[in-house]
């Protein structure tokens, strides 16, 4: 029962530092990616051929996955420079699945479908961390520093300029901003975040192969931003919440095993479509609408006191 | 050599079947500015219905077919009626309509998963087995795939040219605040922009089921099909929308040449990458500029 | 109620509806056995027929009351792919402890060994046949001969009685076909064979290129080394094309449903060897439990994930006799004490690297059942 509560906060965890960084991308800079899983990839496969051949040490690991996700990123960063808006969205789509071949396809380092198997577990500082409790203390940790970079990042100018990028790119120069600049680095930013998550998860599970990192869970993690709340710093740790969390509560109805998959995607599809309709701030901006209310109902219950 | 012709001429039937999904696709796109992502849950709808109707009711061909238009109307129409038209007049950004559009193929992915579990079925057929023609082979299915493809696509290019609701169709295409200004009513037109775009999903459906089986991930993988096909063609050109995908069809096949097969998807979206990055406005301008 | 108030109660009901979520603690009197099978997907079918075997096996044991308590499994969905398993063998060990799972698929039990050694869990694989699985673990044991062994068996047979030279091998691309393709390339030259290898992905399902392939390749016959649905779309798709070769391929494709298609006429395949008219009580009883519970002839399948839970319980029952916990550990060392087990079919006995050998039998599919060509020890 504690563990497994203990691993279903640690992909919870996980799931928040996912959507944070594509929130980067897709939120704030409007760049809709369905491309984020490469980059979980390419940081899971980083760690694991690192700890496998060289060194497990977790630092060591985060470093380079980080340079690795970047250079990732930077490839994604191509196509956004040239194509916007929906062709940006089928390119991504499009480096998806190059992505999800070559994990597939590239035997001799990824190991095909087989994956990397027999991770050891990760050091740091000496310590060895094996169990669910170290790895839900390192997760969070890490998932609690993503926030409040995200949350700082977003405060400076860097993130003016980003938002400014995505809603007007004309009042962008105004500030001084070079574009281009500004989208390579988000979109690599944004890789690498993710790609420390990549790390995270192969020594967590001490496997990788292609299946964790496809296009479904791009669409996944996409699915967490906009279901969260694109664009806010709290929507998309809460969509995360929600999808990682969403399919424990579905086990409640004793579905078998076989549907609960579906019914839950069902779920996301039709919440994902009603949003859009209806709020497309997500839960996020549910919440508001729920104060916004709650405010004004204060306000008449106050003013009818005063009056009384 | 032999090998690359069979493989081209195998690229030219899935190619064609390609080309009737991203002529609906580019079709509705074009006339509403609708990226209609979920268009690929009427090319699964449709093809299960008409599974369904055939292999476990027992119905006849000709009744089957009349439910999968049925049904691919139905959805169609549907999307655009409950889901399209209220962001529209809501003024939702566009970006904003496509995810709700991909929310929908979500939740009809995986309906059609719950209904029909999420393996592969495939319908028996005389017509599937491959005909000899010397050291080549192709199936009568994909002939059909082939000849469909043609007609229907002649059809539209006589409705589209010929006939008044053709030409509205187009003026939207080109100048929407025109047409809105002469007084049509665009959300007549961008109804029937749906219904004729998911129309011409069913042979498409019908023809895949005999010829490469049917997956309920076959969705996600046509949409993508449709979507690249309307770019690499160029958007804007239905011509360019055919001839995309029969490349696209094309490239997937003649790629594996010296490759494993499991090869082709990459290849295929390596071909998209390739034009959006140095050829974005797609091969129909890259004739026209000669 | 302000938000943050109705945020709180959102998250303390979905705690509690978490809570009560949770699968029932089992009596700690129970032996549980973690299952880790294909229970939905494309290849749900040898879900279904492996776990016939261990649950008559589990039925039958908890009837006699041989063992002080009763065995429980615990089933898990692995899809037949690694990922959905590594999640459920963590599930399973870390959350349910169990010291005993079984398992099926190459690539499922391949990705799962790593766990079973860190935690020391015993595992019996039953239906997985890639060669690479020898010695892939100490806690590794698999109660099927190998791919290699049924390889070994079918390429004499078919070069030197059939004189078929050149063979297409249509091989998934992960270490289940890829351990297929070394058994080929090691074994084609010796006996002047050749192979044309062509891989396919796990999740493919149009086969029109490959088809395209051997027939410019003009070969004699084709091995399909792929299992469960993606057989049968394969060999609908090779018929279609107008490939005559001769077809060949090992025990994954022995599936009633596949043997019946008329694409899959003439095939030849190889099944382990299984002496089921022996007379030894475990044998004649699992004889009439099965017929009694499923009205159908057993498959070899059946048999060895009902050996799989007989081997289970004869090690709990070598423990109990010495007072020592149920653990992996301790299993192990009764597994190699007992060295030779009484299981249905006779006896059966572990090499050191975890495999057994037995004797292999050619089949032949005439008229959709599968007749035997020669038996080869």
């Amino acid at each position: 029962m504690i563990s497994y509560l203990e691993s279903l906060l640690i992909f919870t965890a996980l799931a928040i530092i996912l959507a944070s960084s594509l929130n980067l991308v897709l939120g704030y800079g409007g760049m809709f990616s369905v491309a984020h899983a490469v980059f979980y990839g390419v940081g899971a496969y980083t760690a694991s051929l690192l700890a496998l051949h060289l060194s497990n040490s977790l630092v060591l690991s985060i470093l380079c996955a980080i340079i690795t996700g970047g250079l990732a990123g930077l490839l994604l960063a191509v196509p956004a420079l040239r194509v916007k808006e929906e062709y940006f969205v089928v390119a991504s789509l499009g480096f998806q699945i190059i992505a999800s071949t070559v994990f597939n396809q590239w035997d001799a380092v990824t190991g095909g479908i087989g994956g990397l198997t027999g991770i050891p577990p990760a050091s740091l500082f000496g310590y060895e961390i094996d169990s669910y409790g170290a790895h839900l203390v390192v997760t969070s940790l890490l998932a609690a520093a993503v926030l409040a970079i995200v949350a700082a990042l977003m405060r400076s100018s860097f993130g003016r300029a980003l938002r400014a990028l995505r809603d007007d790119e004309q009042a962008l120069s105004s500030l001084g901003r070079n574009p281009t600049h500004l989208r390579l680095v988000t979109v690599a930013l944004s890789a690498m975040i993710a790609s420390v998550a990549g790390v995270l998860y192969a020594y967590f599970t001490s496997f990788v192969n292609p299946e964790s990192f496809t296009l479904d869970e791009s669409v996944m993690m996409m699915v967490m931003v906009i279901i969260g709340g694109a664009g806010t710093v709290w929507g998309p740790p809460l969509g995360a919440a929600f999808v990682t969390i969403f399919p424990a509560l579905l086990s409640f109805l004793k579905l078998p095993s076989s549907l609960l998959g579906p019914v839950q995607r069902l779920t996301y599809g039709v919440i994902m479509t009603l949003l859009m309709i209806y709020e497309p701030a997500g839960i996020v901006g549910l919440l508001r609408w729920v104060r916004r209310r709650q405010i004004i109902l204060n306000g008449i219950n106050g003013s009818n006191r005063a009056a009384a | 050599m032999e090998l690359l012709i069979q493989l081209a001429l195998n690229g030219l039937a899935l190619g064609a079947l390609y080309a009737l999904m991203a002529v609906g696709f580019a079709l509705i796109f074009g006339t509403t500015k609708i990226f209609h992502f979920a268009h690929g849950a009427t090319f699964v709808l449709a093809a299960y219905t008409y599974y369904a109707a055939v292999s476990e009711a027992g119905l006849p061909v000709a009744f089957a077919l009349g439910l999968c238009a049925a049904v691919a109307l139905g959805f169609g129409l549907a999307c655009e009626r409950f889901v399209y038209r209220p962001m529209l007049r809501s003024e939702s950004a566009s970006l904003t309509i496509f995810v709700a559009s991909f929310g929908l193929f979500i939740a009809a992915e995986n309906a059609v998963i719950l209904v029909f579990g999420s393996s592969y079925h495939t319908l028996e057929s005389r017509l599937s087995r491959a005909l000899q023609l010397g050291p080549f082979a192709i199936s009568p299915v994909g002939l059909c795939a082939i000849v469909a493809s043609a007609t229907i696509l002649g059809a539209l290019e006589f409705f589209l040219a010929r006939t008044y609701t053709g030409a509205a169709l187009r003026a939207m295409a080109d100048n929407p605040e025109l047409v809105r200004m002469i007084g049509l009513n665009r959300y007549y037109y961008a109804k029937v922009a749906f219904a004729v775009g998911s129309l011409m999903v069913v042979p498409a459906a019908v023809l895949s089921v005999y010829l490469s089986g049917l997956s309920p991930q076959s969705g996600a993988w046509i949409t993508l099909v449709a979507i690249a096909s309307t770019i690499v063609g160029g958007v804007g050109s239905l011509y360019g929308a055919a001839l995309g995908g029969i490349v696209l069809g094309v490239a997937q096949n003649v790629g594996i040449w010296r490759l494993p097969a499991s090869w082709g998807e990459g290849i295929a979206f390596g071909v998209l990458l390739l034009f959006l990055l140095f050829r974005p406005t797609g091969l129909i301008h890259v004739f026209e500029r000669r | 109620m302000t938000s943050s108030k109705w945020l709180r109660s959102l998250l303390v009901g979905a705690l509690s509806v978490l809570a009560s979520a949770m699968p029932l603690t089992v009596s700690a009197q129970d032996y549980s056995i973690g299952v880790i099978f294909p229970l939905s997907g494309p290849n749900v079918v040898y879900g279904e027929t492996f776990s016939k075997g261990v649950d008559l096996a589990v039925k039958n044991l908890n009837e006699s009351e041989e063992l002080p308590h009763r065995i429980k499994t615990l089933y898990e969905d692995s899809r037949a792919l690694p990922q959905p398993a590594i999640i459920a063998m963590n599930k399973l060990v870390n959350v349910e402890n169990v010291p005993f799972v079984i398992s099926a698929f190459s690539g499922v039990t391949k990705a799962i060994a790593p766990i079973a050694t860190r935690r020391k869990v015993l595992v019996m694989n039953g239906g997985g046949v890639s060669p690479e699985l020898a010695g892939l673990s100490p806690y590794l044991f698999n109660d099927i001969p190998l791919v290699n062994d049924e390889i070994s068996a079918l390429l004499p047979y078919v070069t030197s009685k059939l004189h078929l030279r050149r063979i297409s091998l249509i091989y998934v691309n992960d270490p289940f076909g890829q351990g297929v393709l070394g058994v080929f390339s090691a074994q084609c030259p010796k006996l002047g064979c050749e192979a044309i290898p062509i891989s396919i992905s796990p999740t493919a399902s149009d086969f029109q290129a490959e088809v395209a392939k051997i027939r410019s390749a003009k070969s004699d016959a084709v091995f399909i080394a792929s299992y469960g649905q993606q057989q049968n779309v394969i060999l609908k798709q090779l018929r279609d094309g107008g490939i005559n070769a001769q077809l060949l391929s090992y025990s994954g494709i022995d599936l009633p449903d596949t043997l019946r298609l008329p694409a899959a006429q003439g095939l030849i395949f190889t099944v382990e060897n299984v002496d089921l008219g022996s007379d030894d009580p475990i044998t004649k009883k699992f004889n009439e439990s099965f017929r009694a519970v499923y009205h159908s002839e057993p498959s070899f399948y059946q048999v060895n994930y009902y050996n799989a839970v007989v081997l289970f319980a004869a090690c709990v029952k070598r423990l109990v006799a010495k007072n020592q916990p149920v653990t992996g550990e301790n299993l192990l060392q009764a597994l190699r004490e007992i060295k030779t087990f009484n299981v249905v079919g006779g006896t059966v006995s572990f090499q050191p690297n975890g495999t057994v050998r037995q004797a292999i039998q050619i089949m032949k599919v005439v008229d959709g059942q599968p007749q035997p060509l020669a038996v080869v020890k």
